[in-house]
């Protein structure tokens, strides 16, 4: 372990190291705060990865980043949005309760796109976050600011929520171990909603272990989300080898239209190396899923965010833009709360569940849903995992798709099928492509996480990735 | 319905509220277990079928006190449906249909303010959270009520059947009960269901009678003179129902209904809905009519609507006749405001036998104290009515002494003046006197 003077090598620490650090008394706890206090100050202000920070440590364990879609009783909680600036919630989500119980300090509030509406971060109303693997790209989104965090050793471990793929694809385009949980395992209690049905909160970690230990402490059965269900123990991973495991490749998720040479290198890479480690392997088909899962999500997504954003009216709490009675109030409060893409997406929510629409869109998107969910049930029949890459390309640059909303949606058509299945998926760095990481994306059955840690901890064992940026190590 | 605050009824604004009622960012809604059960009781009691998977859906609209921005309702899954109420009338049995019985969540309330305190010119609104995520069970029937009578008697005993069950206290002037009651007209004959308009957010049992007798003879002015009536939606001024109502058309709302994410359908199991199952004949409906053939039918309602009829049958199962039962029971019972679950029923029942043979001041006393712990009635049976002529004569003639004046002018026709003298002998006699021999022997000794 490099301990350094004036504190701990943040980039190379895992949280399960930390820990065992605090445990012995071999470091102090304000010691670890401060050194992660530190690499903020160094490295953040070109970053930016933090919306809001915490100076003062609250509990001595090991410290902890939260998304800023995640309620954290008296620290600002803005959601990436202008809406919610000067926000400051009364109660802890379920989750950060659960993590401060364990006198875990919170180091601060990562950037989000607005709402977790986007797949760059560049949607926040408080500006972009930067990949720490290459300043001109994006982090990916919408939780493009823990990952940066992580994969820059600004935190040991991080919380992000996903959605359509917001823990996944960050964790993606910044080396990092990314899980989204079965649907109904973790609570959503004080998660700023965006779309109810879709979103989970989940660990990013720099390496499998950890994110097994952090999936361990915020999992489980919540009296205040009548959602949430009884989770297996949760399973430390120990596996080196991979022997009686049945791997599945989806051709329709492998070999996506617009995927870069040097992603499907790498995924192969690493399905070979599965092999080798004792794994069946063998291809498979998921054309529904694929072919309809983005435009199905682009219906229910919109649609519950649209009735959820409409507590954001200006009455109890955040932005309030004046107005002469409630009606001009309110509109004048969500013109200039809500950015670009927020609203893009309410009036889409909106029009597919008008009356004399419904059917068309939500309905049948809603019955497309549980198609998906069918195949595969099938596929899991045969095989215990499917691999794919998580994203058809690394992280682009900033601005890119910036202003073509579509190119944007189209990256998340890799882990939108299992998110719409509510199957648990877990993206860990697989390789370099042109110095950039590339994810690979595992996805099991419902509460199949022991077997995703078991696999994913097998593969990162043998893959001996180094997650730490070529530019900062 | 969905967060753990207290009901704060008559509390300091915003005193009962939380993350989940105020619709902070995150806050989840909790189904209240208490609030199905209920549902299920009233269903059961309405002869409604109980869904085996109810689905709480989101009405969305934006109004200042609807904190989510949604309402959380029932829409095409309620929890129960089809059913019906019996309403005893004296001219019959009405049976009115029970479209649906669901669950949703109140909003808060908005309270309107400006310098000069009234609504008139309001310059603000003030909105107090207490109310909002309250439980509200709607109740809709059939459009098969056809005067504004039998509406009322509907919705009186809709409310007792409520109250029995204990699902609320069903309180008026509270808010805890509200109708919404859609009125249209059709020729004698017709079967059609015409243009209704609708009387929103009525709290009174003759208000609400007197705005469908209201709105139907309007309905027909509009018919008679050729013209159509429009639906739109009327709101009265709870405070003053003199005044004519706000009218607003009914906007054609697109409320965007679809299945509340965040809670999952209900399935309630089916021995629980047995559990909650009533035993049959108890509800009121029930009992008006099996008393109805004892005693008159106005008579019967009173007695259940009042929540007396249990009483009454123990009273007359004690020895009690039921009409004199019935009768002190509805008058002097009603107006004393006794709880009659404190009272001994066999203690009453000797009263209302003895009611003729002791005197009336004895008996208004006894009933005073009828719900006082170990009432006995023999104290007031003791004290008898004094109707012998020996002892009465003598007040009596001293009486007609004492007043000479009044004495002339009956004897020269006013015979109402009788009413003064029987007053003062009983005054006399401290009420023991029987007033009836008081009476004989007053004309005797007038006249002599």
């Amino acid at each position: 372990m490099p301990v350094s003077l004036g504190g701990v090598d943040t980039l190379r620490l895992s949280a399960e190291e930390a820990s065992a650090l605090l445990e012995r008394g071999e470091l102090a706890p304000g010691e670890l705060f401060a050194s992660y206090r530190a690499a903020i100050e160094e490295r953040d202000p070109e970053l930016h990865a933090f919306v809001t920070r915490v100076e003062e440590p609250v509990g001595e364990g090991v410290p902890i980043a939260f998304k800023d879609i995640i309620s954290t009783r008296g620290i600002r909680t803005t959601a990436g949005s202008r809406m919610l600036e000067n926000y400051v919630p009364v109660f802890d989500a379920t989750v950060a309760a659960r993590c401060r119980a364990l006198g875990m300090p919170v180091l601060g509030k990562t950037n989000t796109d607005e709402f977790a509406m986007g797949s760059s971060t560049e949607n926040s109303a408080y500006g972009p976050t930067r990949n720490p693997w290459d300043l001109t790209r994006v982090p990916g989104g919408s939780g493009g600011g823990s990952a940066a965090a992580v994969a820059a050793g600004l935190a040991p471990w991080a919380l992000g929520s996903d959605t359509g793929g917001s823990v996944k694809l960050p964790s993606a385009f910044c080396g990092n171990v990314g899980l989204r949980p079965t649907y109904g395992t973790v609570s959503r209690y004080g998660i700023i909603a965006f779309a109810s049905s879709l979103d989970q909160v989940g660990p990013v970690t720099r390496n499998v272990r950890d994110n097994a230990l952090l999936y361990r402490i915020i999992s489980g059965l919540d009296a205040d989300d009548s959602t949430t269900v009884e989770v297996p123990a949760v399973e430390l991973p120990t596996a080196d080898e991979l022997r009686g495991v049945r791997i599945g490749v989806p051709r329709q998720l492998n070999e996506v239209a617009g995927i870069e040479a040097g992603v499907r290198d790498a995924v192969r890479a690493a399905i070979e190396l599965a092999g080798r480690l004792g794994a069946e392997i063998d291809s498979c088909e998921l054309p529904l899923s694929v072919d309809y899962g983005l435009a199905c999500y682009y219906l229910i997504a919109p649609a519950e965010a649209s009735a959820n954003l409409a507590r954001y009216d200006g009455v109890r709490y955040g932005l309030r833009s004046g107005g002469a009675d409630f009606e001009e109030m309110i509109m004048r409060t969500r013109r200039d709360g809500f950015g670009d893409e927020v609203k893009r997406r309410i009036m889409l929510g909106t029009y597919a569940l008008s009356a004399g629409y419904y059917d068309a869109f939500y309905g049948s998107a809603q019955k497309v849903r549980t198609v998906i969910k069918r195949e595969h049930d099938a596929l899991f029949e045969r095989f215990d995992v499917l691999v794919s890459p998580t994203c058809a390309t690394t992280a682009f640059p900033l601005g890119a798709k910036a202003q073509d909303p579509l190119a944007m949606y189209l990256t998340d058509v890799l882990t939108i099928p299992s998110n719409m299945a509510g199957l648990p998926g877990l993206s860990m760095p697989c390789g370099l492509a042109d110095g950039l990481p590339v994810g690979l994306q595992l996805v099991g059955r419902q509460f199949s996480e022991n077997t995703l840690f078991r696999i994913a901890h097998a593969l990162e064992q043998a893959l001996g990735f180094d997650p730490v940026p070529e530019r900062l190590r | 319905m969905f967060c753990r605050c207290e009901n704060g009824f008559g509390a300091e604004p915003n005193t009962h509220t939380c993350p989940v009622c105020l619709a902070l960012p995150g806050a989840l809604p909790l189904p209240n277990r208490r609030a199905i059960e209920e549902t299920i009781r009233l269903g059961l009691a309405l002869g409604c079928e109980i869904a085996e998977r109810a689905v709480f859906h989101r009405k969305n609209y934006f109004y200042p006190d609807l904190p989510k921005g949604y309402q959380i309702s029932q829409y095409d899954e309620p929890l129960c449906r089809g059913g019906r109420l019996v309403v005893p009338t004296a001219e019959g049995n009405v049976e009115v249909g029970i479209v649906r019985t669901h669950l949703e969540e109140d909003a808060a309330k908005n309270v309107h303010v400006a310098a000069s305190g009234r609504i008139h010119g309001a310059t603000a609104t003030l909105i107090d959270f207490n109310r909002a995520g309250t439980a509200l069970l709607e109740i809709v029937s059939a459009p098969e009520l056809h005067s504004a009578d039998h509406a009322k008697r509907f919705l009186q005993l809709m409310r007792q059947t409520v109250v029995e069950l204990g699902l609320s206290d069903a309180e008026l002037e509270k808010g805890s009960m509200r109708f919404d009651i859609n009125v249209s007209v059709r020729p004698v004959g017709s079967q059609e269901l015409r243009t209704r308009t609708e009387l929103k957010n009525m709290n009174s049992f003759n208000f609400a009678a007197k705005g469908i007798e209201r709105e139907i003879a309007r309905q027909i002015e509009i018919y008679e003179a050729g013209g159509r009536v429009e639906q739109e939606t009327l709101h009265f001024d709870p405070g003053d129902e003199n005044s004519p109502p706000l009218r607003s058309k009914e906007e054609a709302e697109d409320y965007r209904y679809f299945p509340e994410p965040d809670l999952v359908p209900v399935s309630p199991p089916r021995e629980l809905v047995e559990a909650l199952r009533q035993k049959p004949g108890g509800l009121p409906g029930e009992r008006i009519e099996r008393i109805a053939g004892l005693l008159s039918f106005s008579e019967a309602e009173v007695l259940v609507m009042g929540g007396l009829d249990r009483l009454w049958s123990a009273v007359v199962e004690a020895g009690a006749d039921p009409k004199p039962a019935a009768n002190v029971l509805a008058n002097a019972f009603l107006a004393a405001g006794i709880d009659p679950a404190s009272v001994d029923p066999s203690e009453l029942a000797r009263l209302v036998q003895a009611r003729a043979e002791i005197p009336r001041a004895a008996f208004d006393e006894a009933l005073a104290h009828l719900g006082e712990d170990g009432f006995s009635a023999d104290p007031y049976l003791e004290r008898r009515t004094v109707s012998d002529v020996g002892a009465l004569d003598p007040v009596i003639d001293a009486i007609i002494a004492a007043n000479p004046g009044q004495v002339a002018q009956f004897r020269s026709g006013k015979e109402g003046l009788i009413g003064f003298f029987v007053g003062q002998v009983m005054k006399k006699t401290e009420g023991t006197a029987d007033p009836r021999v008081v009476n004989e022997r007053l004309r005797e000794r007038l006249r002599a």
